[in-house]
């Protein structure tokens, strides 16, 4: 029997040979209910994505990576480079999240989430609103070039073009001011990187979604490759049933196929047509397959209009297809699952308990100590103080861990604006009886107007 | 598979697919990593401070840039040499149809 299995396509498949000519995939139109879930979850993420450049949060950016100032804004929060802990984590989770619905759903990330399907998406819409159906589109393309042709073409290069433009703006508007880029395009003195950097993406975006498509998912793409590594036989899979298909042929209404022997599958092809990777799913699981679930709308329709009961493409597991019992509790996700907590517990607990002060010290490499006013030692250090608040504050220093120890620092307490780093030279001082050998000590600082906000930091002194 | 399928069929079409999907590609997305990692941890200014005098004029959008681009032909070096060995090694199962054939 032709069971779901994971091993790449199978040898006569031509979607996984690398050097056919790409054939034009032209995805058939398709109702159902997982297509509007599709659609819904198009709109919400693309709704997301260029509106929440927009949004403005106490007086800021809400989200901004703001690369020429080296500064990250989200939700009101500013982080430093200092602070990349977080983004790693950020990542992790989201590594982790991308294992965990993998090994549960599926590669339901691919067939809802990834921009690549997102976008691809968008620019089928506006294929399908200029060229029609995709019966039109295919005679279209083979048609001779008249006034309508070049029409339709053009319309769906223009729209396809400002959209992939405006796609490049947004995205960039994430790493630098979106209303000041915003303005400075209009003005026309947009940076030369700026333009460099949209220009690029406009065309990524355009190329991906409007040309590449499927081909990114079945050539380019890292996970589709080790997904298989994070399945096993409970993972949701979309899978035709064999056993209730096969054997599959065409049929008069109202005849009994079971009498003739035949199995369920009309052998319409819909499936097929509407697979926007251009793979037949009947052949079984294969990478290619980004479980959209378009096959699994076009055959209910197509179940429901022959009176046979629907789901012989369903969502399924490997055990359920064998007659077994599915685990949805199971080692596999408990760990990604704790792992995933873990991570987020991490992130919660050190944003509550983050001080935005760094305190960084810095000993004068090019003299280890010297003696001043006859009998005194002084070590020199250079002292950087990272006000990440967006309030300013003034900070005293002090200076711990050796007898009679004296600090000489100009301007002491120290006044550091928001969000600024200041450098300032320290000096400290000790008497020689004391100062003999290597000594640990401690430097801190704390705002007078907030005792929390303080940092130490460990250096050394050195005498004689 | 990718390696046999690398010695079946020639053209220009085939190689610059090549190209693309398994030099260019991958090494865009090790750059995008190396790059995060690296500008996280360090400033454009200050290696144009520190750098040679032709960098003087530049500012941090281009330090940005020139990394990512650096970094990008890099991987795309190790990925391009990957891609070579794997097409010039003598294949072992095609030993016994007139030895190891080469392109």
């Amino acid at each position: 029997m032709n069971t779901p299995s994971l091993a790449p396509a199978l040898p006569e498949a031509p979607a996984a040979s690398f050097y056919e000519a790409a054939e034009k995939i032209y995805p058939r139109e398709i109702k159902g209910r997982f297509a509007t879930r599709r659609r819904w979850t198009v709109v919400v993420l693309l709704g997301l994505f260029y509106g929440v450049a927009w949004l403005r949060w106490d007086g800021q950016q809400m989200l901004l990576f703001d690369l020429p100032a080296r500064k990250f804004h989200i939700f009101g929060l500013t982080l430093w480079p200092q602070d990349f802990v977080y983004l790693a984590l950020l990542l992790i989770m989201a590594a982790l999240s991308l294992f965990f619905f993998t090994a549960l759903a599926g590669r339901v990330f691919c067939g809802y989430a990834c921009p690549q399907t997102v976008w691809t998406e968008l620019f089928l819409w506006i294929e399908q609103w200029t060229e029609g159906t995709r019966s039109k589109r295919m005679k279209l393309d083979l048609a001779r070039w008249s006034v309508e042709k070049l029409l339709r073409k053009s319309a769906k290069q223009i729209l396809w073009l400002s959209l992939a433009c405006y796609t490049g703006f947004t995205f960039v508007g994430y790493f630098m001011p979106i209303r000041s880029i915003g303005s400075e395009l209009m003005n026309l003195s947009l940076g030369p990187w700026a333009i460099f950097w949209i220009f690029l993406y406009s065309l990524a975006t355009y190329g991906n979604a409007g040309y590449l498509r499927e081909q990114v998912c079945k050539y380019m793409c890292p996970y589709a490759r080790f997904q298989s590594a994070m399945f096993d036989k409970d993972t949701l899979v979309i899978s035709y049933d064999p056993a209730r298909g096969e054997p599959r042929g065409a049929r008069r209404r109202g005849s009994d196929a079971r009498a003739k022997g035949l199995g369920d599958c009309i052998d319409c092809t819909l499936c097929v047509q509407v697979c926007p990777t251009g793979i037949d799913i009947r052949k079984g699981l294969q990478y290619e397959c980004i479980a959209c679930a378009a096959c699994i709308d076009a055959c209910d329709e197509v179940m429901d209009k022959v009176g046979y009961p629907r789901g012989l493409i369903r969502y399924t597991t490997e055990h359920a297809m064998a007659g077994k019992r599915t685990h949805v509790a199971r080692p596999r996700l408990f760990v990604y699952g704790a792992l995933l907590t873990f991570a987020a517990c991490t992130i919660a607990y050190s944003l509550a308990t983050r001080t935005p002060l760094i305190l960084d010290v810095i000993r004068d490499r090019n003299t280890l100590y010297r003696e001043v006013h006859g009998d005194w030692i002084e070590n020199a250090y250079t002292i950087k103080i990272i006000n990440e608040d967006d309030s300013g504050h003034v900070y005293r220093l002090q200076a711990q861990g050796l007898d009679r120890l004296q600090l000489a620092a100009p301007g002491n307490p120290i006044e550091v604006g928001p969000g600024t780093v200041s450098n300032v030279a320290v000096r400290l001082q000790a008497p020689e009886g004391v100062a003999h050998g290597v000594h640990a000590i401690t430097l801190r600082i704390s705002a007078l107007d907030d005792p929390k906000l303080s940092r130490t930091e460990k250096t050394r002194f050195i005498g004689p | 598979m990718t390696a046999h399928k690398l010695e079946v069929d020639d053209g220009r079409d085939r190689r610059h697919r090549v190209l693309i999907a398994l030099v260019l590609w991958p090494s865009f997305l090790a750059a995008s990593v190396a790059s995060l990692l690296f500008f996280a941890a360090v400033d454009p200014q200050l290696l144009r401070d520190a750098g040679p005098m032709i960098f003087d004029n530049l500012n941090r959008d281009a330090g940005y840039a020139l990394g990512f681009f650096f970094f990008w032909a890099i991987a795309a070096l190790a990925s391009g040499l990957s891609v070579y060995m794997i097409r010039t090694a003598r294949r072992e199962d095609q030993s016994t149809d007139g030895g190891g054939r080469r392109q």
